[in-house]
C-alpha cells in the first residue's frame, strides 16, 4: 500500500487531506454564493469578496502543496478542519457586511485569509521534534507571559470597561500559548519529582508545586486587574489540566474544583464589574434595554433560528451589537439553526480531539504536555465564546477563533494548531 | 440573466433549501473526517482519555443549553415578555406569541394585545381602576398581579393534557405563532370603576365579593397607577413615591380591624351562648394594673365639646354591637379570656395566608398577638380590634361574607370558570344568621346607619381604628341584600376618620352600583 502511494503524483501524497479539502471547497463556495446574494448588488464589493475568496482558496491549496512538498506525515484532518472553520468565518463576515471598500486591508481579515498558511508554516518549522526548542527558550516565554499583560495595563486603551492593547487589539490572546509553554516546560523539568512514584507531600514535590503555582499566579493578578475574566478562567483550566497530565494524580481535579468554587465566590462578591456581569448573565430580562440587551438579542436570534434555521441570509443580525465579532455564533445559529451551529461546535470539538490524539502519540513528555495544553485551549476558547452567547456562562468578550473577526485570536490559534500538527509529525 | 438568478436565490424558500443542503453537506463532510480517522481515533486510556473527554462534555453542555433557548425559549415567561417589546422581527416570523385577552364577568375587555410597529403592547381599557388586580405585563418593567399569576394560561404555556404537551413539543421543533387562551374573571369593571372613583383621592382599599362562592366582584387599591402609561420616568416616580402606589393594599396592606373585629368577638359570645349584659359608664373600662382606662369614642367627643358623657348604660350584645360600645366588649373580653379570643382569630384564619381558589392572588397573612404577654388591658384593646391585631381588607371581606352567608370563608375566586372552594368554616349557618341580624340592626339603627339604602336590607359593622401616626383609619364590613346576600364588602380608608362617616357611605355606593348592575336580582345568570 505505502509504496503505491509514494509512486503517485504530488497531489495524492497526502490523499486524505487532499480529498477532504477538495470536497470542502464546494461546501465553502456554496455557503459563499448564498451569503453573496444577501448583499446589495454593488459590483465593487462583489468583486472584492470574490478576490478574498480566491485568495483564501489559494492559501488553502498552497498550504496543502507545502505539506506535500515537505513530505509531512502530520495528521491530515487538522488542515481541513481549520479550513472549514475559516471558510465558515469568511462567508459569515461577508454575509454580515464586515468587508467593505473602506477597509479592504483589515489586518484581522488578512490574518483570517492566511490562517491555513500560518498553521502549515508553524507545523513545518516545529515538526520533527523541533518543538523541543520551546522548552529551551522557556524564559523568553516567561518574560512574554508577564510582559504582555503589564504592557496592556500600562499602554492599553480602555474600551467597554475592559483594557485592550494598543489599537484595540487583544495581545493577551498570545499569552495563552505562552502560558502553556511555560507551565509545560516547568512541569517537564520537575517531572521526576512530580511523578506518581514520589509522595505528594514530600518536601521536593511541594516545593516545585508551590513554585509553579506562583509562576502561574503572577499573570493572573494582571488579568484580574485588566478585568479579563475569560483569561483567568482559561489559564485556570490549563493549569489544572496540565498538572493532571504531568502527574496523573486525580486529586488535582478535586483541588481544581475547590479552587474554582472559591474563585467563583470571590468573583461574585468582591469584584464590582464581576457583579454587573453576573447579574446581566443571570437575569438579562430584568434589564432588557441596558446591560442585558446584547445577550437578549442573541437569544431572540437563536430562537428565530429554531432547529433547522431560517435560511442563509434570512436572519436579522443587525440588532445584535458586535455580531461580527463576539456574537457571530448567534447569527450562525439563527440562519443555520441548532443543527448547523452544533455541527460547527462539533468541528471545534473534533479538532480538539485530534489535538489530544496527537499529544497522546507524542515522543516525549514535553511534547505531550504542550499538545494537551494546546488541545485544551481550543475547547476552552470555544466554551468561553459560545457559552457566553447562549447564556450558559457570563460574557467574557472572547472571540471564536477563525470564525469571529479577531486578528489576535486567529493568529494565536493558528500557532496553537500548528504546534499540534507539528507534534503529530514528529517523524 | 445574473439578475434573475440573483432574485431566485433571494427567495426565502430557496434560502431554506440552500441552508438545508449546506447542513446535509456539512454533516457528510464531518462524517468523512470521522471515517478518515477511523483507525486512529481512540485515545489511550489514562490521562489522555480523561482530558480528551472534556471537549465532548463541552459539546453536550453547549448543545443542550443551546437547544433550551433555540427550541424551547417560549417556555420561559421572561423571554416571551421581553420578546414582545424588543424582538425587531415582529410578524415577519412565525415565532411570536400573542397573549390571551382578559375579560370581566360581562365579557368586557380588561387587557388585550395592541400591535404597534412590529411590537406588541399590552393595553388596559380601565387603566388605574384595576391596575393592582390585573397588574401589568411590560417588556421592561416585568409583570405583576393576575398578569403574573395567570401567565401560563394567558401565554398558552399551561400543560393540562397530553395534547398540550405534544403541542408544545412540536412547537419546539417548528416555531409557529401561538395564541394564548383568553381568561374571564369574576370581577365587574363597572363595580371596579365605582370603587376606584370612591377611593380616588384617598388611600385605602375596597374588596367586594360574592359570599356564596368567594368570587371577587371588585378589588381596588388606592393610590393607583396607569399601567398603559408605564415608562422609565413614570415607573421610577411610582417606585420612589412615599404613598407606594404599587402596593396592592387589598391583599398586602395590613390594617387594624378596629371595631369590625367586634363581630368576631360577638360571634364567639354567641357560640358560647353567653348572654351577658354590662353596665357601661362614663368611667370606661379600667384594669387594676394602672393602664389607662378604655373609653367609648363618644367620651372623647364629649370631652372635646366640654359636655358631660353619661355612658351607654346597661347594654346587651345586640345594642353593644349597634352602638359599637368599646366598654362592653372590653368587659366581654375579660369574661371570654385570651384563649377564646385567639381561638376566634385562628378560626377566621388571621394567622394564615389566604390561598386563592386554584389560581389567583394570595392574600397576606394577618398579624395576631402572642398569647404569652397578653395582659388584661391588652386583651381589652384586642377585643376592640386594636393592639397588635392586623389583617388585610380581603380578609375582612371574607369574614363579612361568612357572616352574611353560611358561616364559611371561601377561598377568593378570580376566574369565572372554576369551582368554588371552601377554605375555613368560621361558624354554623344558624349562628351566622343570628349575628347577621345583629349587624343589620347596627346598620338600621346604629353606627352604620349611613350604609342604609332604600329598598335593600344591608348588614354591616363600622370600624374606626386608632392610628398612632395620624388620623384614624375608617373601616366598614358588610353584606347585602338580606336575606340572600350577593355581595360582601370590606372598605378600608387610611386616615379616613370615623368608619360610620367615611367608610359606610362608600359601601352604600358600592351596593347601589351592584344593584344597578343587576347583581341583586334573583334571575341573575351566572356560570357557577
Amino acid at each position: 500500500m505505502k509504496k503505491k502511494k509514494t509512486q503517485r503524483s504530488y497531489f495524492i501524497m497526502r490523499p486524505t487531506e487532499f480529498w477532504l479539502l477538495f470536497t470542502e471547497m464546494f461546501l465553502i463556495v456554496w455557503l459563499w454564493i448564498f451569503c453573496t446574494s444577501t448583499q446589495s448588488t454593488d459590483l465593487n464589493i462583489l468583486i472584492l469578496n470574490l478576490v478574498i475568496l480566491a485568495v483564501f482558496l489559494c492559501s488553502v491549496f498552497l498550504s496543502h502543496l507545502l505539506l506535500v512538498i515537505a513530505g509531512s506525515k502530520s495528521d491530515p484532518t487538522f488542515l481541513p478542519l481549520v479550513v472549514l472553520l475559516t471558510g465558515f468565518g469568511l462567508c459569515y463576515q461577508h454575509r454580515l457586511s464586515t468587508i467593505s471598500m473602506d477597509s479592504p486591508y483589515d489586518p484581522s481579515l488578512i490574518l483570517m485569509l492566511l490562517s491555513p498558511l500560518i498553521v502549515t508554516v508553524t507545523c513545518l518549522i516545529f515538526r520533527k521534534d523541533r518543538i523541543f526548542w520551546l522548552s529551551k527558550t522557556i524564559w523568553i516565554w516567561g518574560v512574554f507571559l508577564i510582559g504582555v499583560p503589564l504592557l496592556v495595563i500600562f499602554a492599553g486603551v480602555e474600551f467597554n470597561g475592559s483594557l485592550f492593547g494598543p489599537g484595540r487589539t487583544t495581545p493577551t490572546e498570545l499569552v495563552k500559548p505562552a502560558l502553556v509553554v511555560v507551565l509545560s516546560g516547568m512541569l517537564y523539568r520537575c517531572g521526576d519529582r512530580l511523578s506518581k512514584d514520589s509522595s505528594l507531600f514530600s518536601k521536593d514535590t511541594l516545593k516545585s508545586l508551590v513554585f509553579i503555582f506562583f509562576v502561574w499566579l503572577i499573570p493572573q493578578v494582571c488579568f484580574i486587574f485588566q478585568k479579563d475574566l475569560g483569561m483567568v478562567f482559561a489559564s485556570f483550566i490549563i493549569f489544572v489540566v496540565l498538572l493532571y497530565t504531568a502527574t496523573g494524580r486525580k486529586i488535582f481535579w478535586i483541588l481544581g474544583m475547590i479552587g474554582a468554587i472559591i474563585g467563583g465566590c470571590i468573583f461574585r462578591f468582591y469584584i464590582p464589574r464581576g457583579q454587573i456581569r453576573f447579574e446581566s448573565w443571570i437575569e438579562p430580562f430584568n434589564h432588557p434595554a441596558e446591560s442585558g440587551y446584547q445577550i437578549i438579542q442573541s437569544l431572540f436570534a437563536m430562537f428565530h433560528g429554531g432547529v433547522i434555521g431560517c435560511g442563509i441570509g434570512e436572519g436579522f443580525p443587525v440588532k445584535i451589537p458586535y455580531v461580527h465579532n463576539d456574537f457571530v455564533f448567534a447569527s450562525i445559529a439563527e440562519e443555520l439553526g441548532l443543527l448547523g451551529s452544533s455541527l460547527l461546535v462539533f468541528a471545534f470539538v473534533y479538532l480538539s480531539r485530534r489535538a489530544y490524539y496527537a499529544a497522546s502519540k507524542a515522543k516525549d513528555a514535553f511534547q505531550a504536555l504542550v499538545g494537551v495544553g494546546c488541545a485544551s485551549l481550543i475547547w476552552i476558547q470555544l466554551f468561553l465564546n459560545v457559552g457566553g452567547v447562549i447564556k450558559l456562562i457570563p460574557m467574557t468578550g472572547v472571540p471564536l477563533p477563525f470564525v469571529s473577526l479577531g486578528g489576535m485570536a486567529c493568529l494565536t490559534f493558528a500557532f496553537v494548531i500548528g504546534w499540534n500538527m507539528a507534534i503529530s509529525d514528529s517523524g | 440573466m445574473i439578475d434573475s438568478l440573483l432574485s431566485l436565490t433571494q427567495s426565502p424558500v430557496c434560502r431554506i433549501i440552500a441552508s438545508t443542503v449546506f447542513i446535509i453537506y456539512l454533516t457528510i463532510f464531518l462524517r468523512f473526517i470521522l471515517k478518515s480517522t477511523k483507525d486512529n481515533r481512540r485515545l489511550p486510556s489514562g490521562v489522555f482519555k480523561i482530558t480528551g473527554f472534556l471537549p465532548y462534555l463541552i459539546l453536550l453542555a453547549v448543545g443542550f443549553y443551546q437547544a433550551k433557548w433555540q427550541m424551547f425559549a417560549f417556555l420561559d415567561p421572561d423571554f416571551l415578555r421581553v420578546q414582545r417589546g424588543f424582538d425587531p422581527r415582529g410578524d415577519l416570523i412565525g415565532s411570536r406569541f400573542h397573549r390571551g385577552a382578559i375579560f370581566d364577568s360581562n365579557q368586557e375587555l380588561l387587557a388585550y394585545d395592541f400591535e404597534n410597529d412590529n411590537y406588541l403592547l399590552r393595553q388596559y381599557p380601565i387603566g388605574p381602576a384595576a391596575a393592582h388586580l390585573i397588574g401589568y405585563h411590560h417588556p421592561i418593567f416585568g409583570s405583576s398581579g393576575l398578569e403574573k399569576t395567570l401567565d401560563a394560561s394567558l401565554m398558552g404555556r399551561r400543560v393540562q393534557s397530553a395534547g398540550d404537551f405534544f403541542r408544545l413539543l412540536a412547537n419546539g421543533l417548528v416555531h409557529r405563532e401561538l395564541r394564548g387562551n383568553p381568561v374571564t374573571l369574576t370581577i365587574y369593571s363597572d363595580l371596579q370603576k365605582t370603587a376606584y372613583k370612591i377611593l380616588e383621592n384617598q388611600t385605602g382599599a375596597i374588596v367586594a365579593m360574592d359570599p356564596r362562592d368567594g368570587s371577587i366582584l371588585a378589588m381596588v387599591s388606592s393610590p393607583s397607577f396607569d399601567p398603559n402609561l408605564l415608562n422609565k420616568e413614570y415607573f421610577e416616580s411610582l417606585r420612589k413615591s412615599k404613598e407606594s402606589p404599587f402596593l396592592n393594599r387589598a391583599i398586602h396592606g395590613l390594617y387594624p380591624p378596629g371595631s369590625t373585629f367586634k363581630c368576631l368577638i360577638a360571634l364567639q359570645s354567641l357560640n358560647l351562648n353567653l348572654k351577658k349584659t354590662y353596665k357601661c359608664t362614663s368611667k370606661g373600662f379600667v384594669t387594676g394594673d394602672g393602664s389607662p382606662a378604655l373609653h367609648d369614642y363618644q367620651y372623647y367627643v364629649s370631652e372635646q365639646r366640654r359636655e358631660e358623657y353619661t355612658g351607654h348604660g346597661q347594654l346587651a350584645l345586640d345594642e353593644a354591637l349597634s352602638k359599637s360600645c368599646n366598654v362592653y366588649f372590653a368587659f366581654l373580653s375579660q369574661d371570654l379570656g385570651a384563649d377564646r379570643i385567639l381561638e376566634i382569630t385562628e378560626r377566621a384564619g388571621f394567622n394564615k395566608e389566604i390561598p386563592p381558589a386554584q389560581i389567583g392572588l394570595t392574600g397576606k397573612r394577618g398579624n395576631v398577638p402572642e398569647k404569652g404577654n397578653l395582659t388584661n388591658a391588652r386583651l381589652a384593646r384586642l377585643a376592640i380590634g386594636q393592639d397588635e391585631l392586623l389583617v388585610t381588607p380581603l380578609h375582612l371581606a371574607l369574614v363579612a361574607g361568612a357572616i352574611g352567608g353560611d358561616g364559611t370563608l371561601y377561598k377568593p375566586k378570580y376566574l369565572k370558570k372554576i369551582k368554588p372552594e371552601p377554605w375555613i368554616s368560621l361558624t354554623d349557618q344558624r349562628t351566622a344568621t343570628e349575628l347577621a341580624r345583629k349587624l343589620i340592626h347596627a346598620v338600621e339603627a346604629g353606627t352604620g346607619h349611613s350604609a342604609r339604602i332604600p329598598g335593600i336590607i344591608v348588614g354591616g359593622k363600622t370600624g374606626t381604628a386608632e392610628n398612632s401616626s395620624g388620623n384614624s383609619h375608617a373601616l366598614f364590613i358588610g353584606f347585602a341584600p338580606w336575606p340572600d346576600p350577593r355581595m360582601a364588602i370590606a372598605v378600608v380608608l387610611e386616615q379616613g376618620g370615623f368608619g360610620g362617616q367615611a367608610a359606610a357611605p362608600a359601601a352604600a355606593k358600592m351596593f347601589m352600583a351592584a344593584d344597578e348592575l343587576g347583581l341583586f336580582n334573583d334571575d341573575r345568570q351566572d356560570g357557577n
